[in-house]
């Protein structure tokens, strides 16, 4: 099986859970309720891992995040790794890709959301309970 | 193995809402419609004991999703039926083995992590030097298919060009550092300076098309046609249709002698230290100096991003000469300290790389004694392309007490190396070894940066710096860096007049014998250069001299 079919799986699977698991599928388009929100603690080893693996899936594996920094300012930036210089052939880095943490909606519907800055990247959604407003 | 059954946790509370909606933009992209699929089978997972680490041979090729058959050079998969907590734990252990920082790895539970990937980037040092970049900047993994596909096809289409990436950021400089005479940018009419302002009709300085731009500057194959639109260093902007096409690669860009006051200064320029160039082109060049006895010797690297580090050997006993190198080594690798004397990754003694005075057998033979013209100091031309190997010669000879003195910028900072290694369809690099010189220096990952009083740190050496000077024709003496480097030897001063040292008409430029230059006009020239292929690095499977001491694929992390 090749790398690209397991990622394909993966997402799958991902995306079964989501359907089954959530009352809202989108995230809504930002409003003027949204708060700038910040993760309540460091994160733990399965948050990173789903927010490492949200990047994957959205950018793709040249770029990498630092979950931590939600944390301590709530906003994370996505940096190209640039393997190409590493391995010789230094191109122009893809640009970095900014997210931020926002709390939405209210009530037993208010979650808080991993937003990009950038265009066509979806939202990864977390348990309101992981935030707490900057 | 030390392992048991249990039922990996796959319930939807468990696992991410990820939900492909599209961004928080004003425009969104459609909600791709749900696809349900029945979980996966219960896999089987490892125990976490913090801090015990089971040998890494008893998860290796144990994966998830086993390749069958062979890969595209004809060896067979070694994969088997496993789970990803055996691919979880593999990595675990294989870094606790062979990470150079194994010990600042925070040891977490591997199974609390759903993908390889996620789980890698945690098995790093999180530390940085003392300019605040990480330590560990090279970390990373590629689908093995995809890096076998680089290794064995490599990438040396181009059009004779080297362009250099100033400002990668917009606003993005990328200028043209030279072209292969009589290839097919030369032929277009890029010349040393040409700056870039659009591929087809994408704007290199601001654009955001950046798969556009790398495809134009960095093409997979021959026969791409790309059109550029330049300003000329006199101003004049002029747009080219270029084809890219297979180039010859020339490493010893220049080699001259210039005369200022009585002093004789040689003067190579060595843009790569390719296996399959670099040892002959560098033996010819030393002939020559070695016959003119030059007082002074510039090295001009500050477009070499490395190569192959036996050749860096070679290159700094032709600097050096016999005397400080005798009884001596280059540089050694050093391995985490769990390693003694044995590299933890081939289980073979580690040996240093010793100074060699004669062709390793690459396009020299072995009986062809090296050339050197035996020098207590060298001036190293420089700036953040001059990476790995070539930082590897200026600490092989520093560790042997050879003077070098940096004239320009800083150098890219790459001490360390690693081997690739596949695992159940993806390769894995991290750091394994730094090269170390005969002092056992080799801390240099913010890259050596020249400062007239250096006050005693490693990483800064006695010279100047010096911004690189696109506006004069490399190996032309009144261009900046060669220029400060002549004032340099001169005076020992970074100021002073410039120099106006004119070349021997009896050692031109190898690769443009008519150049102006060359005749001491002082006429910028189109100097002749290599085509963009920045050599990948360390290979030691192909060194006769190290390959019974490597069994597996080496890479120095250069280029």
């Amino acid at each position: 099986m090749t790398r690209g079919r397991r990622h394909t799986l993966a997402a799958s699977v991902l995306a079964a859970v989501a359907v089954t698991a959530m009352t809202t599928g989108c995230a809504t388009a930002a409003t003027s309720s949204d708060t700038a929100a910040k993760l309540a603690a460091p994160a733990e080893a399965q948050l990173r891992d789903r927010i490492r693996t949200h990047v994957r899936d959205a950018l793709g594996t040249d770029y990498m995040a630092d979950p931590q920094t939600l944390s301590e300012t709530g906003t994370m930036i996505a940096r190209d790794r640039r393997i190409d210089a590493a391995m010789g052939r230094p191109k122009i880095p893809m640009p970095d890709v900014a997210f931020d943490l926002v709390l939405v909606g209210t009530g037993a519907e208010r979650l808080c959301e991993l937003r990009s800055t950038a265009d066509d990247v979806a939202v990864l959604e977390l348990d309101e309970a992981l935030c707490v407003e900057r | 193995m030390q392992s048991f059954t249990a039922r990996m946790l796959l319930g939807g509370a468990a696992l991410p809402l990820l939900v492909a909606c599209g961004g928080g933009g004003s425009s969104p992209a459609p909600a791709p419609p749900p696809t349900v699929v029945a979980p996966p089978p219960a896999p089987t997972q490892n125990t976490w004991v913090q801090g015990r680490f089971d040998p890494a041979s008893q998860f290796k090729n144990l994966c998830e999703f086993p390749r069958s058959g062979s890969d595209a050079v004809g060896r067979d998969f070694l994969d088997e039926s496993g789970t990803l907590s055996d691919e979880l734990f593999w990595l675990r252990s294989w870094s606790d083995e062979t990470y150079l920082w194994y010990d600042e790895i925070t040891d977490q539970n591997p199974n609390n992590f759903s993908s390889t990937l996620s789980y890698f980037d945690e098995l790093r040092t999180t530390r940085t030097t003392a300019s605040g970049n990480p330590v560990d900047q090279f970390h990373f993994t590629v689908d093995s298919a995809e890096y076998l596909q680089l290794q064995t096809t490599g990438s040396s289409a181009g059009y004779g060009v080297e362009f250099v990436l100033i400002d990668t950021l917009p606003p993005r400089d990328i200028r043209v550092a030279y072209t292969e005479a009589g290839g097919p940018g030369d032929a277009a009419g890029f010349v040393r300076g040409s700056r870039l302002l659009r591929i087809n009709g994408v704007d290199v300085v601001n654009g955001s098309d950046v798969n556009t731009l790398n495809a134009g500057l960095f093409p997979d194959g021959a026969g791409e046609t790309f059109t550029f639109e330049v300003e000329q260093p006199d101003g004049t902007r002029e747009t080219f249709t270029v084809q890219s096409a297979i180039v010859s690669e020339n490493p010893v860009n220049d080699v001259a002698v210039l005369e200022q006051d009585g002093r004789t200064y040689g003067y190579v320029h060595f843009t790569t230290f390719s296996p399959a160039t670099a040892e002959e082109a560098l033996f010819d060049a030393f002939d020559q100096l070695e016959a003119a006895n030059i007082d002074d010797l510039v090295l001009d690297l500050r477009y070499n991003g490395g190569g192959r580090l036996a050749i860096a050997s070679q290159l700094a006993y032709m600097v050096a000469g016999p005397g400080p190198t005798s009884g001596r080594w280059f540089e050694t690798l050093e391995f985490n300290d769990k390693a003694g004397g044995t590299n933890p990754v081939t289980g073979q003694p580690i040996n240093p790389t010793p100074f060699y005075t004669e062709g390793l057998g690459l396009t020299v033979p072995p009986s062809r004694q090296a050339p050197t013209v035996s020098k207590p100091r060298v001036f190293v031309l420089t700036t953040d392309s001059t990476c790995s190997a070539s930082e590897a010669v200026m600490n092989g000879l520093r560790g042997v007490d050879v003077e070098v003195i940096q004239i320009g910028g800083t150098t890219c900072g790459k001490p360390y190396g690693f081997y690739p290694t596949d695992n159940c369809g993806t390769t894995y690099f991290t750091i394994q070894f730094r090269g170390v010189n005969y002092k056992g220096f080799g801390d240099y990952a913010d890259g050596f940066a020249p400062n007239q009083s250096p006050d005693g740190i490693e990483t800064v050496i006695p010279g100047c710096s010096v911004a690189d000077d696109f506006n004069t024709a490399l190996g032309d003496p009144s261009e900046a860096l060669l220029s400060t480097a002549i004032t340099y030897a001169a005076s020992g001063s970074c100021d002073g007049r410039a120099a106006t040292a004119s070349r021997y008409a009896a050692i031109p430029s190898t690769a443009d014998p008519s150049s102006t230059a060359a005749q001491g006009s002082g006429t910028p020239v189109q100097s002749a250069s290599t085509f963009f292929l920045a050599d990948d690095a360390m290979d030691l499977m192909s060194d006769p001299r190290v390959r019974d001491r490597v069994m597996i694929e080496s890479i120095r992390i250069l280029d």
